[in-house]
């Protein structure tokens, strides 16, 4: 069965259209962000008294701030810095979600039952005034904010992992691993978790755009990255008070925010049900 | 008489309920010899799938092996601690498994777990075992084997599956092999085959096979022995081709009339009025009494002995000595 590659692209595009945009998105931004070095026009940090508050043009792109840096430099950077915390965030999120929901499941009884009540536990907090507390305590440097967020938001991934886990344990391959000789620890990396990678995967994507979000807010409220570093977040909060004569401050990196979080949205929904045959197209 | 591979002496396994312990594994006895089959016989939830579980260590929680002995090769099995197991587990005592569909892990060739065995016991290189790997698939029967190694078990059909589950459980050479309705998921035509490859593999390697299967017709064509489960108990053991011609217990008997006879065309079946009981709430005496046309008070109150010998004998106080029935 060959198909031409327009053809394989006709029958491609309308059911995965939105997988594409999504990963057209955040691999523009990916790109973007790794590539900062070489397309910023300036430094993202150097102050220009000359030109304040400038509206977009040839030299400006995207017009500068209140000190005369240049916003698409700032932006590029930028979103350096959301794209980092993203990955590392979720990157802790999935681990601690993915050690303790594997654990809980496997094992199950009282080691299940001490971690899932754990899980309730720590879901009863609102997560948002947690980070905000626990960053008004630390520092609130870029590691910090990394391993707040993802030590806040690993309850979803584990509850995730520990259904999969209850329901492949009990699965016949299983046992018939069990029955080869295997011990858990080769079960559950081995036969376990690579069947329950998918959910995983979307679950992290999704996160993506969570741990974006959060970062911006925190930026946004000044608890975040600290200027003179640029986030989307904080340039956001310095364009808020000069909204009325410079807008370009803000609409940039709002629009910036929206994109990527929608980016990762989109590639999340749309590998959720390419990777889940039971939801009907 | 040769000495036993796998021997049960009064295997008792427990489920612990929040309703209280229920007995799903009731004293079970059960000899079985170097290249011999016996079969285990029973309806579905007597007990028989979770006898094989108990003899490898791995009755699904909350059951566990009460009582009893599991005496492998001259080793007692029950209470063995889980790491012991493991070195005996594929290696020496293996299990087939029923569901062809299920028994696979998706996200592996069939090579790869085939070879997992083999590297877990035997210590061979990756390579190695994919090496033996295909040259299991060989002896099962699977055409092309090399390339059928690096197949994923959706790429196989139903019998193929069964047979890659069949090479994973002999890949390491056992002595004995659990098979649990081996050929209950597949169609007719390839039952009789993958039974034929068994009885071949069988004798070519002198293995021991336990063949558990709710299949009279499994039975007759498989094995020289059975034993017969109801509710957890072997209510009836003996040569298959005297349990076929001369059925000592009532529930043999009910087995044996509910299936349609070639050589009595026309004849009514008469199937067993009532269900097999929920092991949570057996009825007392002999678990069978409330299906059993010739039941009377004592069949009611007490359980019934082993009547006769290891070899021939069944549980019913018909068989007592002076019995009015």
């Amino acid at each position: 069965m060959s198909l031409s590659p327009h053809a394989l692209l006709a029958r491609f595009l309308p059911r995965h259209g939105l997988l594409l945009a999504g990963a057209g998105i955040v691999a523009g931004m990916s790109l973007l962000a790794l590539l900062a070095p070489l397309l910023a026009p300036y430094s993202p940090t150097a102050i220009n008294a000359e030109a304040l508050l400038q509206a977009p043009s040839w030299a400006h792109p995207l017009g500068t701030d209140a000190l005369g840096r240049d916003v698409l430099s700032r932006m590029l950077y930028g979103a350096r810095v959301s794209l980092w915390v993203g990955f590392v965030a979720v990157g802790l999120s999935v681990t601690i979600g993915l050690a303790l929901g594997l654990m809980a499941g496997y094992a199950g009884g009282l080691t299940d039952e001490i971690v899932m009540r754990g899980v309730d536990v720590i879901l009863c907090f609102p997560s948002f005034f947690l980070i905000l507390a626990v960053i008004a305590f630390l520092e609130p440097s870029l590691l910090n904010i990394m391993i707040v967020i993802g030590l806040t938001s690993w309850m979803g991934v584990a509850r995730l992992v520990r259904a999969e886990t209850l329901s492949l344990r009990s699965r016949d391959f299983v046992l018939a691993a069990r029955v080869a000789g295997a011990g858990p620890l080769r079960i559950l990396t081995l036969h376990v978790l690579p069947n329950a990678a998918a959910p995983v995967l979307v679950s992290a994507t999704l996160g993506v755009a969570g741990a974006i979000l959060v970062e911006s807010s925190l930026s946004f409220l000044g608890l975040g990255v600290q200027p003179p570093m640029p986030s989307w977040g904080n340039i956001l909060m310095e364009g808020k008070d000069v909204l009325e004569i410079a807008p370009w401050l803000s609409f940039f990196p709002g629009l910036a925010i929206l994109l990527t979080v929608l980016g990762y949205n989109l590639l999340g929904e749309s590998l959720r049900d390419v990777l889940d045959p039971r939801i009907g197209r | 008489m040769e000495a036993s591979v796998l021997s049960l002496r009064g295997l008792t396994t427990v489920f612990d309920l929040p309703g209280g312990p229920a007995t799903a594994v009731d004293g079970v006895d059960l000899d079985l010899q170097a290249g011999e089959t016996v079969a285990l016989v029973g309806e579905s939830g007597s007990g028989k799938t979770m006898a094989a579980l108990s003899c490898l260590g791995l009755t699904p929680p909350p059951g566990r092996v009460a009582g009893g002995s599991i005496l492998f090769k001259g080793r007692e099995l029950a209470g063995l601690a889980e790491e012991e197991y493991r070195r005996i587990r594929g290696r020496h005592l293996s299990m087939i498994f029923q569901e062809p569909m299920t028994a696979l892990n998706p996200v592996f060739t069939v090579g790869e777990q085939i070879a997992e065995g083999l590297r877990l016991h035997l210590g061979l290189s990756p390579r190695e075992a994919m090496e033996r790997a295909a040259g299991l698939l060989a002896e099962v029967g699977i055409p092309n084997p090399a390339r059928r190694a690096a197949s994923y078990p959706h790429e196989l059909s139903g019998g193929m599956r069964q047979r890659v589950i069949i090479a994973m459980a002999l890949a390491c050479g056992p002595d004995a092999v659990l098979a649990d309705e081996p050929t209950t998921a597949l169609d007719v035509t390839i039952q009789a085959e993958i039974l034929d490859l068994l009885g071949r593999l069988q004798d070519e390697r002198g293995m021991a096979v336990l063949l558990i299967t709710h299949d009279l017709g499994v039975v007759a064509q498989s094995a020289r022995r059975a034993a017969v489960m109801y509710a957890g108990r072997v209510v009836e053991r003996g040569a298959v081709d005297d349990l076929f011609r001369e059925p000592l217990h009532p529930y043999t008997r009910g087995l044996l009339t509910s299936l349609p006879r070639l050589d009595a065309p026309g004849a009514r079946l008469t199937p067993i009025a009532g269900a097999v009981p929920d092991i949570a709430a057996l009825p007392s005496g002999c678990h069978f009494h409330p299906r059993c046309p010739h039941a009377f008070a004592r069949c009611r109150a007490e359980v019934p002995p082993a009547f006769g010998d290891a070899r021939r004998g069944a549980r019913c106080w018909l068989l007592a000595p002076g019995s009015a029935a």
